[in-house]
């Protein structure tokens, strides 16, 4: 019975066995199927893969560019900044750490927990940033916790260090993360969300140059995401310093003179356009864009009536004023109508009808001290005699109503009025009585303070007009300069012909604005042939000039320069709502007379003992050697 | 048949047991290890919901553990240690004995005591030798003092990690001889790492080279502040640093005492070479050699108590002397010193050098009252600057210009005045 059993039990064993071994068998092929599969066929997709987990591409930050003045002296610098974020990857409890986290980082446990739950509801990859630019101590804490606080990360990246009291600000601009809206720009094509861009002023405009190139790293990671290693590297290429044209000392006399003022002073070369000082007031602090703007800084910038971030030496359109008598006095003597006009000035004149007023009574005018005087009446008659299509000609001929073609993003165009202009922007047609008032550079026409610096050094250099701009030649490729030419356009180089008589009439004529008949005869600077035209730009037609309200006063205008022909500095100021032409003129006066003191410096040519008596006269006669012409 | 059927499967069942009795109690000891590796796997929080920091342990009274500690490892590590130190220490006797055979018995007590006092003072003397550096007086030597270690316990290694990456030690002393984590670990020649994990009667030893390692610095001629760092090959680096003149090969680092670690004032090392990071732009790589042989340690000194809290008055001074020596600024607050601004002088602006100055008494020209007349009411700088006469009339001097009929439109004066050299 055992044997049959055990018979029994081997017979359908050794049938089950064979079962087995198919079974086997088959899972055997089907493995070795899976397997080649796995190793043989889809080898490089999974090794890809494989890679793309252990191995991890970190970008390498280029570094910015800095930028320099003309001689070299730093104005925008770059700073390491280290943020500490905390990372909730790892599935521990945070609260044990909280207080020795607070304790290390000096931030209050309170705050601590206050950021945690604002952040509660966000993905657990988000990092939460504790505190940024933090201490060498802080930094030294979490170096020395890494094992026992992995939460702790922190992040190095170079920012942007701007000068203090928003010293240059407009022309310097700013960076910020590119925008969405840039990002659709095709502009900006070559740009990732989360890169830092220029947004303004030279960052923005020269920003390629600036920027350099973005290396990357390709790191080794484990399974936890810590890095154990690195594969390959590529190298960032740094962003190229700049020099800019301005010349720091002009800029500080610039700055100091706008201080608490509402307004602009712009410096420039005028053989070559080189910008050697641009101030605008109020400022804004460009330090703050670079962190992390407040929306209570912004909405500050915002809500301020005086535009702190507009950069009035480009973008303020405001009626030139008397400034643009200069260029009446052009279009008068070069169409021979000015020569012989001898005009009564009786405190204004009726044109059409309408009564035109004068600040004064200036009895006799003629062309050599209408300028000076700065007759409304002799200029409202000029202007009649010579048509709105002739003044117009001659302000498009020396660049107002359009950009300079400054190197600076968002450059505005100004008006110049004209039978066109009027007929497309108004539709409606010119009216002879309107082009009285053009005649003193009111109506409609307006002005940027590059413009007129522009124009008036460009008539006082006989008809030679340069473009302006701020970056010192020789710094990038003439490929890249023949797009920033392109993306800046503008009235640039121009030449107009005007005869040496009538070019010696208006600079002699500018001369003596800072004569004792002149205008501005309170900014006459001893030992400096300083010439120039102030400008008082009404606001609104009928307002009060003596209210004690500032926003009300007209604004204050002047354009100066030093020699009187072929200039070698022009400064144009503009000073909103303030009052009258000469205190412009002074303003401007403190950048010229540092310029020529620098200029004099440089050439042993100034007595340095004289300083301590400045009121003797004898600087006086031996710096107007040739005494200035007297008016007529 | 259904019987013998029943007998012979029990009969099997028996033979099964009895069969593979061996293999069976094997599989359950491997099941068991499984299921244990499993729950520790699932609840990795467990273990290090202990307390944290030595602070912490400290409030919540003795834990005989440091967090991550794990069963397997607890098991392991203690399963280990008697025979890790019976071992070392039976080969530690064998070479006493001849030692002590050769030498006198009393001799060599005496040189331990001995070597544990010279270690004392050299600490003590580092922490001297740091302070004359600072030429502070005895006020701050004072808190100094104070702030500086007051006990060491004496340690011995006893076994390493095993792993290349990790530079992990164990050594023979743990939480029942007053040992925490966080503890700061040095030789008489300077910082060796940090105490890991601690159990009873063994602790961790993180070594200042292994990679999750760091340490806040001063280098100590410079003043400057770094972070020391261990790194996957086992080099200590200092890699928050951008170029610097000042720092040169050979200087002494000491520790900060800001990381909450380590106290201040240890030695770490010296530097050893500076480079360029060109994978970290604009930071440079500095290489420290340490101070401690890290390679060869043997016994090593576990600092288990600094007075951190000082008396109200030294603390104030210490602060002061915090603030105005050693300069815990951020860069930025550096840096924004040397760009100009509203205030800032023409002669003082960086790289002035060489190039002109603005007024030419150096003043500027707002600042000086005299200087200025007139201008608008109410507002500053407004007035009329009055220029320095010049020696001999120049082109800008009124009168000197050419008429119109002999000037080229545009051209620069003739009479020019000497071009400044232009920096690039």
């Amino acid at each position: 019975m055992d044997m049959g059993g055990i018979d029994r039990r081997e017979k359908l064993s050794a049938t089950k066995l064979h079962v087995s071994q198919y079974v086997v068998a088959a899972v055997l092929v089907v493995l070795g199927c899976w397997l080649w599969r796995l190793q043989i066929l889809g080898a490089d997709q999974y090794r890809v893969l494989a890679e793309q987990n252990r191995v991890r591409k970190v970008p390498v930050l280029a570094p910015r560019g800095k930028i320099f003045d003309r001689y070299g002296r730093i104005l925008v610098d770059n700073y390491p900044s280290v943020t500490c974020f905390l990372v909730r990857e790892q599935q521990k409890q945070l609260d044990t750490d909280l207080p020795l986290i607070a304790e290390g980082l000096h931030i209050p446990l309170e705050q601590i927990q206050a950021t945690l739950r604002h952040f509660q509801y966000a993905p657990k990859y988000q990092p939460i940033p504790l505190k940024q630019d933090i201490t060498p101590d802080e930094q030294a804490f979490i170096a020395a916790h890494r094992d026992d606080l992995p939460e702790l990360e922190t992040l190095d990246t170079e920012r942007r260090l701007y000068p203090k009291d928003g010293f240059a600000a407009h022309l310097i601009g700013y960076v910020g993360e590119v925008s969405e809206a840039d990002l659709n720009d095709e502009r900006f094509a070559a740009y990732q969300p989360g890169d830092v861009v220029g947004k303004f002023g030279v960052e923005e405009t020269y920003d390629g140059t600036l920027r350099g190139i973005d290396g990357s790293r390709d790191i080794i990671v484990n399974s936890h995401g810590k890095e154990v290693g690195q594969m390959g590297q590529e190298l960032a290429v740094p962003g190229k310093d700049l020099h800019l044209t301005i010349d720091l000392d002009l800029q500080i006399a610039a700055e100091r003179a706008l201080e608490g003022k509402n307004g602009s002073i712009v410096a420039m070369d005028p053989h070559t356009g080189e910008i050697l000082a641009m101030a605008s007031r109020p400022a804004f602090d460009p330090n703050q864009f670079s962190v992390r703007l407040t929306s209570a800084y912004w909405k500050s910038l915002m809500d301020d009536k005086n535009h702190p971030m507009m950069n009035k030496a480009i973008q303020a359109q405001l009626p030139p004023g008397s400034t643009f008598k200069v260029v009446m006095t052009l279009a008068g003597l070069q169409e021979n109508e000015a020569q012989d006009l001898h005009v009564a000035c009786n405190g204004g004149a009726t044109f059409y009808g309408h009564f035109f007023g004068c600040d004064k009574h200036h009895g006799s005018v003629d062309i050599h001290n209408a300028l000076p005087y700065s007759c409304d009446t002799f200029y409202y008659t000029l202007a009649n005699k010579l048509g709105i299509d002739k003044i117009s000609s001659y302000a498009h001929s020396v660049g107002l109503g359009q950009k300079t073609g400054i190197d600076l993003p968002d450059e505005q165009a100004g008006v110049v009025p004209s039978q066109e202009w009027k007929l497309k922007t108004q539709h409606d047609k010119w009216y002879a009585g309107e082009t009285i008032s053009v005649g003193i550079g009111q109506g409609a026409t307006q002005a940027t303070p590059i413009q007129l610096a522009r124009a008036l050094s460009g008539i006082a250099s006989g008809g030679v007009f340069v473009r302006p701009h701020v970056l010192m030649p020789g710094q990038i490729s003439s490929e890249e300069q023949s797009t920033i030419d392109q993306e800046f356009p503008g009235s640039g180089v121009a030449h107009i012909s005007i005869t040496p008589e009538n070019w010696q009439i208006i600079t002699d004529d500018m001369a003596n604005v800072l004569s004792p008949i002149g205008t501005a005869a309170a900014a006459h600077l001893d030992g400096i042939d300083l010439a120039g035209k102030t400008g008082t730009a009404d606001i609104v037609a009928g307002r009060q000039k003596n209210s004690s309200d500032k926003s009300t006063l007209p604004h204050s205008w002047f354009v100066g320069m030093t020699p009187r022909r072929n200039p070698d500095i022009v400064v144009a100021v503009l000073w909103e709502h303030g009052y009258w032409g000469n205190y412009s003129a002074m303003l401007a006066a403190q950048v010229i007379d540092t310029y020529v003191t620098k200029q004099r410096k440089g050439s042993g040519n100034l007595k340095m003992e004289e300083v301590a008596v400045p009121k003797t006269e004898a600087p006086k006669t031996a710096g107007d050697v040739g005494a200035a012409p007297s008016a007529e | 048949m259904r019987e013998v059927a029943a007998r012979g499967c029990c009969v099997t069942m028996d033979s099964f047991f009895y069969r593979f009795r061996n293999p069976l109690v094997l599989i359950a000891i491997v099941l068991m290890q499984v299921i244990a590796l499993a729950m520790q796997v699932q609840r990795p929080g467990k273990d290090a919901d202990v307390p944290v920091s030595a602070r912490a342990m400290e409030d919540a009274g003795s834990a005989p553990d440091g967090k991550h500690v794990s069963l397997l490892r607890r098991w392991t590590v203690t399963a280990m240690t008697p025979l890790e130190t019976a071992v070392h220490s039976s080969s530690v006797k064998v070479r006493g004995a001849w030692g002590n055979y050769v030498d006198l018995l009393h001799t060599r007590q005496q040189d331990a005591a001995l070597k544990q006092e010279v270690a004392r003072l050299r600490v003590e003397e580092a922490s001297f030798a740091e302070d004359a550096a600072q030429g502070r007086r005895l006020q701050t030597l004072l808190d100094f003092r104070q702030h500086y270690v007051t006990s060491t316990v004496a340690a011995q290694v006893i076994g390493t990690s095993g792993s290349e990456r990790s530079h992990v030690l164990y050594l023979d002393k743990g939480s029942e001889d007053g040992l925490k984590p966080e503890m700061a670990v040095i030789t008489p020649d300077g910082v060796v790492g940090k105490i890991r994990d601690v159990f009873p009667h063994t602790s961790q030893l993180l070594l200042i080279s292994d990679s999750s390692s760091g340490a806040g610095v001063i280098l100590a001629s410079t003043r400057i502040r770094g972070i020391v760092k261990g790194t996957a090959t086992g080099r200590v680096e200092i890699d928050n640093l951008t170029a610097d003149s000042r720092i040169k090969v050979g200087e002494l680092v000491v520790t900060s005492g800001g990381d909450l670690v380590f106290p201040r004032g240890l030695p770490v090392g010296t530097i050893e070479s500076i480079a360029p990071d060109p994978l970290h732009q604009p930071y440079t790589a500095i290489v420290i050699k340490t101070a401690a042989n890290l390679n060869r340690l043997e016994e090593v000194l576990v600092i288990t108590g600094t007075s951190a809290t000082l008396p109200p008055t030294a603390a104030q001074d210490a602060a002061t002397a915090e603030a105005t020596q050693d300069a815990n600024q951020r860069a930025a607050d550096l840096i924004a010193e040397k760009l100009p601004g509203l205030h800032t002088d023409g002669d003082a602006a960086p790289g002035a050098a060489g190039t002109p100055a603005v007024g030419a008494d150096g003043k500027p020209v707002s600042d000086d009252p005299e200087s200025q007349v007139g201008g608008a009411v109410g507002y500053i700088n407004s007035g009329l600057p009055r220029p320095k006469p010049a020696v001999h009339p120049d082109k800008f001097t009124p009168g000197t210009v050419p008429p119109a009929t002999e000037l080229t439109p545009g051209a620069p004066a003739s009479q020019q005045a000497p071009q400044k050299p232009q920096e690039q």
